[in-house]
Protein backbone atom coordinates (compact mmCIF):
# COMPACT_ATOMS: atom_id res chain seq x y z
CA UNK A 1 0.00 0.00 0.00
CA UNK A 2 1.16 3.15 -1.05
CA UNK A 3 1.43 6.56 1.20
CA UNK A 4 -1.45 7.93 -0.97
CA UNK A 5 -3.80 4.88 -0.78
CA UNK A 6 -2.90 4.43 2.75
CA UNK A 7 -4.49 8.19 3.13
CA UNK A 8 -7.09 7.95 1.11
CA UNK A 9 -8.23 4.94 3.15
CA UNK A 10 -8.03 6.79 6.25
CA UNK A 11 -10.00 9.66 5.02
CA UNK A 12 -12.29 7.34 3.83
CA UNK A 13 -12.80 5.41 7.27
CA UNK A 14 -13.09 9.15 8.33
CA UNK A 15 -15.54 10.10 6.30
CA UNK A 16 -17.69 7.02 7.16
CA UNK A 17 -16.90 7.67 10.80
CA UNK A 18 -18.45 11.24 10.50
CA UNK A 19 -21.67 9.99 8.50
CA UNK A 20 -22.35 7.53 11.39
CA UNK A 21 -21.74 10.15 13.88
CA UNK A 22 -24.35 12.73 11.75
CA UNK A 23 -26.39 9.84 11.34
CA UNK A 24 -26.80 8.86 15.00
CA UNK A 25 -26.81 12.68 15.99
CA UNK A 26 -29.86 13.23 13.82
CA UNK A 27 -31.94 9.99 15.46
CA UNK A 28 -35.02 10.92 16.29
CA UNK A 29 -35.56 10.32 20.17
CA UNK A 30 -36.98 7.55 21.01
CA UNK A 31 -40.51 8.45 21.52
CA UNK A 32 -41.55 7.65 25.65
CA UNK A 33 -43.98 4.72 25.62
CA UNK A 34 -47.22 4.52 25.91
CA UNK A 35 -49.55 1.43 26.14
CA UNK A 36 -51.65 2.12 23.02
CA UNK A 37 -55.76 1.76 23.90
CA UNK A 38 -56.86 -2.23 23.15
CA UNK A 39 -58.18 -2.18 20.31
CA UNK A 40 -62.06 -2.85 19.70
CA UNK A 41 -63.73 -4.60 17.07
CA UNK A 42 -67.43 -3.15 16.15
CA UNK A 43 -68.92 -6.03 14.38
CA UNK A 44 -71.16 -5.46 10.97
CA UNK A 45 -70.52 -2.61 8.87
CA UNK A 46 -73.36 -0.54 8.15
CA UNK A 47 -75.40 -1.85 5.29
CA UNK A 48 -74.47 -5.51 6.13
CA UNK A 49 -76.44 -8.13 7.47
CA UNK A 50 -76.13 -9.06 10.89
CA UNK A 51 -75.80 -12.84 11.39
CA UNK A 52 -78.92 -15.30 12.45
CA UNK A 53 -79.48 -15.72 15.53
CA UNK A 54 -81.55 -17.44 17.91
CA UNK A 55 -81.44 -16.98 22.33
CA UNK A 56 -83.20 -16.73 25.29
CA UNK A 57 -84.41 -13.94 26.90
CA UNK A 58 -85.04 -13.14 30.58
CA UNK A 59 -88.70 -14.74 30.42
CA UNK A 60 -86.99 -17.94 29.03
CA UNK A 61 -88.33 -17.64 25.52
CA UNK A 62 -86.80 -18.44 22.24
CA UNK A 63 -85.59 -14.50 20.36
CA UNK A 64 -84.46 -13.68 17.20
CA UNK A 65 -84.07 -11.13 15.12
CA UNK A 66 -87.52 -11.40 13.43
CA UNK A 67 -89.22 -11.54 16.65
CA UNK A 68 -88.03 -9.14 18.22
CA UNK A 69 -88.14 -6.28 15.68
CA UNK A 70 -90.90 -3.64 15.79
CA UNK A 71 -92.00 -2.75 11.68
CA UNK A 72 -89.01 -0.35 11.32
CA UNK A 73 -86.34 -2.74 12.79
CA UNK A 74 -84.35 -3.05 16.15
CA UNK A 75 -81.83 -0.90 18.31
CA UNK A 76 -79.72 -4.05 19.32
CA UNK A 77 -77.56 -3.15 22.38
CA UNK A 78 -74.77 -5.11 23.37
CA UNK A 79 -73.94 -5.03 27.20
CA UNK A 80 -70.90 -6.24 28.50
CA UNK A 81 -73.04 -7.51 32.06
CA UNK A 82 -76.25 -6.54 33.63
CA UNK A 83 -73.54 -8.00 36.81
CA UNK A 84 -71.06 -6.18 36.51
CA UNK B 1 -83.15 2.51 28.16
CA UNK B 2 -85.89 1.70 29.37
CA UNK B 3 -86.55 5.86 29.93
CA UNK B 4 -86.10 6.29 26.08
CA UNK B 5 -88.34 3.26 25.35
CA UNK B 6 -91.32 4.77 23.98
CA UNK B 7 -89.34 7.27 21.56
CA UNK B 8 -88.38 4.48 19.57
CA UNK B 9 -91.68 2.07 19.92
CA UNK B 10 -93.70 5.19 18.49
CA UNK B 11 -90.99 4.85 15.39
CA UNK B 12 -91.66 1.13 15.08
CA UNK B 13 -87.89 0.34 16.49
CA UNK B 14 -88.23 -2.17 18.89
CA UNK B 15 -84.90 -2.40 22.19
CA UNK B 16 -83.60 -5.60 23.00
CA UNK B 17 -80.04 -6.41 24.79
CA UNK B 18 -77.69 -8.87 24.62
CA UNK B 19 -75.17 -9.89 26.97
CA UNK B 20 -72.75 -13.00 27.99
CA UNK B 21 -75.61 -13.25 31.46
CA UNK B 22 -77.50 -16.25 32.12
CA UNK B 23 -81.30 -16.01 31.62
CA UNK B 24 -81.49 -15.77 35.62
CA UNK B 25 -79.18 -12.94 36.13
CA UNK B 26 -81.04 -11.34 33.29
CA UNK B 27 -84.68 -12.06 34.63
CA UNK B 28 -83.16 -10.70 38.70
CA UNK B 29 -81.91 -7.34 36.56
CA UNK B 30 -85.09 -6.85 34.41
CA UNK B 31 -87.12 -7.23 37.61
CA UNK B 32 -85.26 -4.96 39.87
CA UNK B 33 -84.90 -2.23 37.33
CA UNK B 34 -88.40 -2.23 35.73
CA UNK B 35 -87.29 -3.24 32.40
CA UNK B 36 -89.97 -4.23 29.96
CA UNK B 37 -87.86 -4.83 26.70
CA UNK B 38 -86.32 -8.17 25.93
CA UNK B 39 -82.88 -9.11 27.50
CA UNK B 40 -81.05 -11.81 25.63
CA UNK B 41 -78.88 -14.29 27.18
CA UNK B 42 -75.79 -15.61 25.76
CA UNK B 43 -74.32 -17.29 28.16
CA UNK B 44 -71.50 -18.91 25.51
CA UNK B 45 -70.79 -15.73 23.78
CA UNK B 46 -71.82 -17.69 20.07
CA UNK B 47 -73.66 -14.84 19.02
CA UNK B 48 -71.24 -11.83 20.09
CA UNK B 49 -68.41 -13.79 18.45
CA UNK B 50 -70.88 -14.82 15.36
CA UNK B 51 -70.84 -10.73 15.47
CA UNK B 52 -67.15 -10.08 16.06
CA UNK B 53 -67.04 -8.08 19.01
CA UNK B 54 -65.65 -10.69 21.41
CA UNK B 55 -63.55 -8.95 23.68
CA UNK B 56 -60.42 -10.40 23.05
CA UNK B 57 -58.07 -8.28 24.77
CA UNK B 58 -59.74 -10.28 28.49
CA UNK B 59 -57.81 -13.60 28.95
CA UNK B 60 -59.15 -16.40 28.15
CA UNK B 61 -58.75 -17.30 32.37
CA UNK B 62 -60.57 -13.87 33.14
CA UNK B 63 -64.01 -14.33 34.87
CA UNK B 64 -65.38 -11.78 32.79
CA UNK B 65 -64.00 -13.19 29.54
CA UNK B 66 -66.31 -13.64 26.89
CA UNK B 67 -67.88 -10.32 27.54
CA UNK B 68 -68.40 -8.00 24.14
CA UNK B 69 -67.53 -4.63 23.21
CA UNK B 70 -70.51 -2.41 24.11
CA UNK B 71 -72.37 -0.49 21.56
CA UNK B 72 -75.33 -0.42 19.88
CA UNK B 73 -77.01 -0.85 16.38
CA UNK B 74 -79.70 -0.17 14.71
CA UNK B 75 -81.41 -2.81 12.39
CA UNK B 76 -83.56 -2.61 9.90
CA UNK B 77 -86.44 -5.57 9.06
CA UNK B 78 -84.33 -6.99 6.75
CA UNK B 79 -81.22 -7.20 8.93
CA UNK B 80 -79.23 -5.01 7.57
CA UNK B 81 -77.38 -2.17 10.03
CA UNK B 82 -78.64 1.18 9.58
CA UNK B 83 -76.05 2.60 11.87
CA UNK B 84 -73.83 1.68 14.86
CA UNK B 85 -72.81 3.49 18.34
CA UNK B 86 -69.55 2.19 19.43
CA UNK B 87 -67.06 4.23 21.59
CA UNK B 88 -63.55 3.61 21.83
CA UNK B 89 -63.68 3.13 25.38
CA UNK B 90 -65.56 0.75 27.08
CA UNK B 91 -66.76 2.54 29.61
CA UNK B 92 -67.99 5.41 27.12
CA UNK B 93 -71.47 4.88 25.77
CA UNK B 94 -74.05 6.51 23.61
CA UNK B 95 -77.14 7.06 25.57
CA UNK B 96 -80.28 5.72 23.52
CA UNK B 97 -81.90 9.78 24.05
CA UNK B 98 -78.49 10.70 21.74
CA UNK B 99 -79.35 8.39 19.22
CA UNK B 100 -83.24 9.36 19.23
CA UNK B 101 -82.47 12.67 18.72
CA UNK B 102 -79.74 13.25 16.66
CA UNK B 103 -80.16 9.64 14.42
CA UNK B 104 -83.93 10.12 14.55
CA UNK B 105 -84.31 13.61 14.75
CA UNK B 106 -87.03 13.01 17.83
CA UNK B 107 -88.32 16.29 19.33
CA UNK B 108 -87.95 14.37 22.93
CA UNK B 109 -90.31 15.74 25.57
CA UNK B 110 -87.49 17.29 27.67
CA UNK B 111 -87.58 20.03 29.89
CA UNK B 112 -86.56 23.47 28.04
CA UNK B 113 -85.32 26.77 28.83
CA UNK B 114 -86.64 29.26 26.76
CA UNK B 115 -84.98 32.48 25.82
CA UNK B 116 -85.79 35.21 24.37
CA UNK B 117 -84.21 38.41 22.22
CA UNK B 118 -85.43 41.24 20.26
CA UNK B 119 -83.92 38.55 17.02
CA UNK B 120 -84.90 35.36 17.81
CA UNK B 121 -86.43 32.84 20.08
CA UNK B 122 -84.34 29.59 21.18
CA UNK B 123 -85.21 26.85 23.29
CA UNK B 124 -82.09 25.03 24.93
CA UNK B 125 -82.92 21.23 25.44
CA UNK B 126 -80.82 17.75 25.86
CA UNK B 127 -81.46 14.44 24.96
CA UNK B 128 -81.51 13.05 28.41
CA UNK B 129 -82.02 14.79 31.88
CA UNK B 130 -80.54 11.86 34.23
CA UNK B 131 -77.10 11.14 33.32
CA UNK B 132 -74.28 9.18 34.32
CA UNK B 133 -70.56 9.38 34.21
CA UNK B 134 -69.34 7.95 30.65
CA UNK B 135 -72.02 8.78 28.80
CA UNK B 136 -72.66 10.58 25.66
CA UNK B 137 -75.44 13.27 25.29
CA UNK B 138 -76.83 15.34 22.74
CA UNK B 139 -77.66 19.14 23.36
CA UNK B 140 -80.27 21.01 20.94
CA UNK B 141 -80.93 24.60 20.49
CA UNK B 142 -84.09 24.89 18.49
CA UNK B 143 -83.90 28.85 17.14
CA UNK B 144 -87.07 30.48 16.07
CA UNK B 145 -85.88 34.06 14.32
CA UNK B 146 -88.12 36.92 14.22
CA UNK B 147 -90.24 37.63 11.21
CA UNK B 148 -87.45 39.39 8.48
CA UNK B 149 -84.68 38.55 10.25
CA UNK B 150 -81.35 36.40 9.42
CA UNK B 151 -78.28 35.23 11.03
CA UNK B 152 -75.45 34.38 8.73
CA UNK B 153 -74.49 30.52 8.36
CA UNK B 154 -70.69 29.32 9.38
CA UNK B 155 -68.42 29.20 6.61
CA UNK B 156 -69.33 32.63 5.68
CA UNK B 157 -66.35 35.36 4.78
CA UNK B 158 -66.78 39.28 5.74
CA UNK B 159 -70.14 38.70 7.89
CA UNK B 160 -70.58 36.98 12.00
CA UNK B 161 -71.46 33.57 11.29
CA UNK B 162 -73.78 31.84 14.26
CA UNK B 163 -71.03 30.18 16.39
CA UNK B 164 -71.96 27.99 19.35
CA UNK B 165 -69.22 26.84 21.32
CA UNK B 166 -69.25 24.83 24.79
CA UNK B 167 -67.38 25.56 27.81
CA UNK B 168 -63.92 23.44 27.63
CA UNK B 169 -63.69 21.90 31.33
CA UNK B 170 -62.18 18.88 32.52
CA UNK B 171 -64.18 15.99 32.62
CA UNK B 172 -66.33 16.90 29.40
CA UNK B 173 -65.42 15.97 25.47
CA UNK B 174 -66.75 18.82 23.26
CA UNK B 175 -67.64 18.14 19.88
CA UNK B 176 -68.50 20.16 17.08
CA UNK B 177 -71.66 21.27 16.38
CA UNK B 178 -73.56 20.20 13.93
CA UNK B 179 -75.63 23.26 11.94
CA UNK B 180 -78.41 22.76 9.26
CA UNK B 181 -77.63 23.66 5.49
CA UNK B 182 -78.48 27.49 4.90
CA UNK B 183 -80.11 28.85 2.41
CA UNK B 184 -78.66 31.56 0.09
CA UNK B 185 -80.35 34.78 0.46
CA UNK B 186 -80.24 37.41 -1.83
CA UNK B 187 -78.92 40.80 -1.26
CA UNK B 188 -80.02 43.49 -3.50
CA UNK B 189 -78.79 46.66 -2.17
CA UNK B 190 -75.17 44.96 -2.40
CA UNK B 191 -75.67 42.30 -4.40
CA UNK B 192 -74.71 40.13 -2.66
CA UNK B 193 -75.58 36.23 -2.10
CA UNK B 194 -74.96 34.89 1.18
CA UNK B 195 -75.55 31.98 3.33
CA UNK B 196 -78.19 32.64 6.01
CA UNK B 197 -81.08 30.83 8.56
CA UNK B 198 -84.44 32.01 8.59
CA UNK B 199 -87.23 31.21 10.44
CA UNK B 200 -86.88 27.82 12.21
CA UNK B 201 -83.46 25.79 12.27
CA UNK B 202 -82.01 23.28 14.93
CA UNK B 203 -78.51 23.12 16.04
CA UNK B 204 -76.72 20.24 17.63
CA UNK B 205 -73.95 19.11 19.42
CA UNK B 206 -72.77 16.32 21.64
CA UNK B 207 -71.06 16.15 24.84
CA UNK B 208 -68.91 13.07 26.64
CA UNK B 209 -68.81 13.16 30.18
CA UNK B 210 -65.75 12.06 31.79
CA UNK B 211 -66.05 9.34 34.86
CA UNK B 212 -68.23 10.64 37.81
CA UNK B 213 -65.16 11.72 40.13
CA UNK B 214 -64.46 13.87 37.18
CA UNK B 215 -67.41 15.47 37.20
CA UNK B 216 -67.90 16.29 41.09
CA UNK B 217 -66.40 19.77 40.36
CA UNK B 218 -69.22 20.66 37.49
CA UNK B 219 -71.82 19.88 40.38
CA UNK B 220 -73.77 22.67 42.18
CA UNK B 221 -75.20 22.88 45.11
CA UNK B 222 -78.53 20.90 44.60
CA UNK B 223 -75.93 18.28 42.74
CA UNK B 224 -77.03 18.83 39.83
CA UNK B 225 -74.24 18.59 36.68
CA UNK B 226 -74.41 22.23 35.09
CA UNK B 227 -73.41 22.32 31.37
CA UNK B 228 -71.96 25.79 30.06
CA UNK B 229 -71.56 27.07 26.61
CA UNK B 230 -72.65 30.05 24.64
CA UNK B 231 -73.98 30.89 21.37
CA UNK B 232 -72.83 34.22 19.04
CA UNK B 233 -74.89 35.52 16.36
CA UNK B 234 -75.27 38.35 14.38
CA UNK B 235 -79.04 39.11 13.02
CA UNK B 236 -79.99 41.49 10.27
CA UNK B 237 -82.69 42.49 8.36
CA UNK B 238 -83.96 43.57 4.93
CA UNK B 239 -82.65 46.45 6.24
CA UNK B 240 -80.07 46.50 8.91
CA UNK B 241 -77.56 44.59 10.48
CA UNK B 242 -77.60 44.86 14.79
CA UNK B 243 -75.07 44.49 16.97
CA UNK B 244 -73.51 41.09 17.15
CA UNK B 245 -75.20 39.10 20.51
CA UNK B 246 -73.91 36.50 22.77
CA UNK B 247 -76.47 34.64 24.72
CA UNK B 248 -75.46 32.34 27.47
CA UNK B 249 -76.64 28.92 27.34
CA UNK B 250 -76.60 26.22 30.31
CA UNK B 251 -78.19 22.84 30.95
CA UNK B 252 -78.36 21.04 34.10
CA UNK B 253 -78.71 17.55 34.62
CA UNK B 254 -79.07 15.00 37.36
CA UNK B 255 -76.03 12.65 37.60
CA UNK B 256 -76.64 9.01 38.45
CA UNK B 257 -74.06 6.66 40.20
CA UNK B 258 -72.94 4.17 38.77
CA UNK B 259 -75.19 0.73 39.34
CA UNK B 260 -72.87 -1.62 41.01
CA UNK B 261 -75.14 -3.76 42.64
CA UNK B 262 -75.39 -8.05 41.67
CA UNK B 263 -77.38 -10.37 41.68
CA UNK B 264 -76.99 -12.69 44.69
CA UNK B 265 -74.21 -15.28 45.11
CA UNK B 266 -75.89 -18.10 43.63
CA UNK B 267 -77.16 -16.56 40.64
CA UNK B 268 -73.79 -15.11 39.74
CA UNK B 269 -71.62 -16.20 36.71
CA UNK B 270 -68.97 -19.00 37.52
CA UNK B 271 -65.55 -18.02 37.15
CA UNK B 272 -63.42 -20.49 34.56
CA UNK B 273 -61.58 -23.55 36.09
CA UNK B 274 -58.04 -22.50 37.16
CA UNK B 275 -59.05 -18.43 36.85
CA UNK B 276 -57.08 -16.47 39.74
CA UNK B 277 -57.37 -13.16 37.30
CA UNK B 278 -59.28 -10.72 39.04
CA UNK B 279 -60.78 -7.11 36.52
CA UNK B 280 -57.95 -4.95 35.95
CA UNK B 281 -60.08 -2.59 34.51
CA UNK B 282 -62.33 -0.17 36.50
CA UNK B 283 -65.97 -1.32 37.26
CA UNK B 284 -67.60 2.11 35.55
CA UNK B 285 -71.18 0.69 34.34
CA UNK B 286 -72.76 -2.10 32.70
Amino acid sequence: MNASRWIQGVAILCGMGVAIGVSLAQAPKKAATKTPPPKITTGPEIGRKVPHFEVLDQHGQKQTLPSLSGPNGLLLLVHRSADW
Amino acid sequence: MERKRTSFEEDGINIAALSFDSVEVLQHFAKRKGIGFSLLSDPDSKVIRAFGILNENISPKHQFYGIPHPGQYLIGKSGVVKAKFFEENYTQRFTAGEIAVRYLGKDLDAPRTQIETDHLALSSWASDEIVAGGQRVALVLDIDLKEGMHVYAPGIDGYIPVDWTMEEVSGLVNYSPSYPESEKLHLPAIEEIVPVYQGSVRFMTDIKLGRAKDLEHLLDEQGQLLVRGELRYQACDDKICYLPATIPLEWAFQLEAGDRTRVPEGLRRNPPKQSLETPKQGLESK
